[in-house]
């Protein structure tokens, strides 16, 4: 410890008191193995790590290569056109895709739509009392630090709440949408288990209660898709997106129930939106340039499409498919690519004051396989 | 820094990075995630601030850990965050002996048993603890206060109810 605090009796009977089990030896194939090429891992396909990456909302199929993790949303002056300093970032290099528009691209467009801008219509605090009402749950609310992946910095206000009774935490962070999290200390150790059909029954229900609490008057309603119930590291996990004047985006909650069906964790996000005018879209082959760089690419949009956030199935690596290059991608190289088939939808993004949007985006696809999605929304800076 | 560079560099750290995930994962995903960590380090390699290694590997640890427990359960990702409280050692995966202080410290915040894990088990400096955690030193300094002083009034609370 410290030389400061050698003589801290207190601190001194802490570390006594650590009894750690031994921990694994790790050899050098590891630093090894870490410092090959980017493409090294390509062939692993460990499903913890893929679902970190789908959790991640978005993150590109590289990322599960690495394992690595990073920010996609911001809060103003941190979205995706930032000039990040190279000290600031923990990002995962994934290749530049350069691609180009097949001969069935649509080079003009037809497609007026209108986009969507997140409201706050509540108090973060405000949810907390909401959320922990609904669960019934006990507690003083702490506001508390949470930090951005990006570079750490102090980001978002947490309110949580722990109910000692029923081991219990819940946060609502301070964002455009009301993003929360819930879970509970699995009490069970039984193994009845439940059935998806009741999974299924139980969360539907919890996203009903919850858009009647969250739902406020005067302004679009808070649909969700029919819930989908699947198994995520042998637990049973129940998710729903949010649904947007019928548009499905990738905003969502899940939950996920213990070996005796009770609810382990519910998390999710909800956007109150209000509607903004139709505008004109891009032309799906003159859009296809904006895939471009995955980072710091205001264009991208995060899109249901995107396989990487299909928790509930696997989903292949389709960097090796989509690129045309795929066993010459080393660091540094780029992704060459033919966009061939295009799909309209709604991406979210978030805009340059920190708000949510949905804006018109196409998923694009080189002979089935997703390789992103962008926004169709007409502009050098759709953000703004 | 060449791979060998890397290799001498970092392989002296190895074990306290088993160590620091051994405290917060089961063992069984430590060799996984600790994989994860040297790979963003080669990375990162650029980044990292000469003589402070450790605190570094740390803080992408931290960074790890924290997105490792967060998993597909969690749909707050739609605002991707570092959350201390989930990279902290849980009550569960520490393997403390019955004592007073470790019933103190299990029942301290995340955040507490963060700061107090990174000072006293992982021997970190204030200023490498300000370095695994982002912060700057003097906030380091005031939290690594202040969560004493919450560790020695939760135990002095303790020992009043018995």
């Amino acid at each position: 410890m410290s030389k400061q605090f050698e003589n801290d009796e207190l601190l001194m009977a802490l570390k006594k008191s650590d009894k750690t089990k031994a921990a694994p030896i790790l050899d050098d194939q590891i630093l090894i193995n870490a410092s090959a090429t980017a493409t090294r891992r390509k062939a692993i396909s460990r499903k913890p790590v893929k679902i970190l990456v789908s959790a991640l909302g978005g993150v590109a199929v590289f990322a599960i290569v690495t394992g690595g993790v990073v920010a996609i949303n911001a809060k103003p002056g941190m979205n995706g056109n930032r000039n990040d300093g190279p000290g600031s970032a923990l990002k995962v290099w994934i290749p530049d895709v350069v691609a180009t528009a097949g001969q069935d691209l649509a080079v003009t467009s037809d497609w007026n739509a209108p986009s969507y801008r997140s409201i706050k219509v509540i108090p973060a605090e405000t949810y907390v009392r909401l959320l922990a009402d609904y669960f019934d749950l006990h507690g003083e609310v702490t506001k508390s630090e949470a930090f951005s992946s990006e570079d750490f910095s102090n980001v978002f206000d947490v309110f949580r709440l722990e109910d000692r009774d029923k081991n219990a935490t819940l946060a609502v962070f301070d964002s455009s949408v009301i993003s929360f999290s819930l879970s509970f200390e699995p009490q069970s150790k039984s193994v009845v288990g439940t059935t998806k059909e009741e999974a299924e029954l139980k969360f539907n229900q919890i996203l009903k209660d919850l858009k009647a609490r969250f739902q406020p008057t005067d302004v679009l309603a808070i649909e969700f898709s029919d819930v989908e119930v699947g198994y995520v590291e042998n637990r049973m996990v129940a998710i729903a997106n949010q649904v947007v004047e019928g548009h499905e985006v990738e905003i969502g909650a899940s939950a996920t129930f213990g070996d005796g069906g009770e609810l382990l964790e519910v998390s999710g996000s909800f956007g109150i939106f209000s509607r903004q005018s139709d505008v004109a879209t891009l032309p799906e082959a003159q859009a296809v340039s904006r895939l471009g760089a995955y980072w710091d690419n205001p264009f991208r949009v995060r899109a249901i499409d995107d396989p990487t956030n299909n928790w509930l199935n696997e989903s292949p690596l389709p960097r090796d498919i989509y690129c045309e290059n795929s066993q010459n991608i080393e660091f540094g190289s780029k992704c060459i690519t033919t966009v061939d088939q295009v799909v309209r939808g709604y991406g979210v993004t978030t805009a340059a004051d920190g708000d949510t949007l949905l804006v018109p985006s196409y998923s694009m696809y080189h002979d089935g396989h997703f390789i992103g999605a962008v926004s169709a929304m007409p502009g050098d800076h759709p953000q703004k | 820094m060449d791979r060998e560079q890397f290799v001498i560099t970092f392989r002296a750290h190895l074990q306290d990075v088993s160590n620091y995930l051994s405290r917060r994962v089961a063992r069984d995903q430590v060799e996984d995630l600790a994989s994860d960590i040297f790979e963003i380090a080669w990375r990162k390699k650029s980044e990292c601030p000469e003589g402070m290694e450790l605190p570094w590997l740390y803080k992408i640890a931290g960074f790890v850990v924290s997105n490792h427990r967060r998993k597909a359960v969690n749909r707050i990702i739609h605002l991707p965050i570092l959350d201390t409280d989930r990279s902290a050692p849980s009550a569960e995966e520490m393997a403390l002996d019955g004592s007073g202080i470790a019933l103190a410290f299990r029942a301290l915040s995340a955040s507490d048993r963060e700061v107090l894990s990174l000072l006293v088990f992982e021997d970190l400096s204030i200023k490498e603890i300000a370095v695994a955690l982002g912060i700057r030193e003097n906030t380091a300094s005031q939290r690594v206060k202040r969560s004493r002083e919450r560790l020695a009034a939760t135990l002095s609370s303790q020992l009043s109810d018995n």
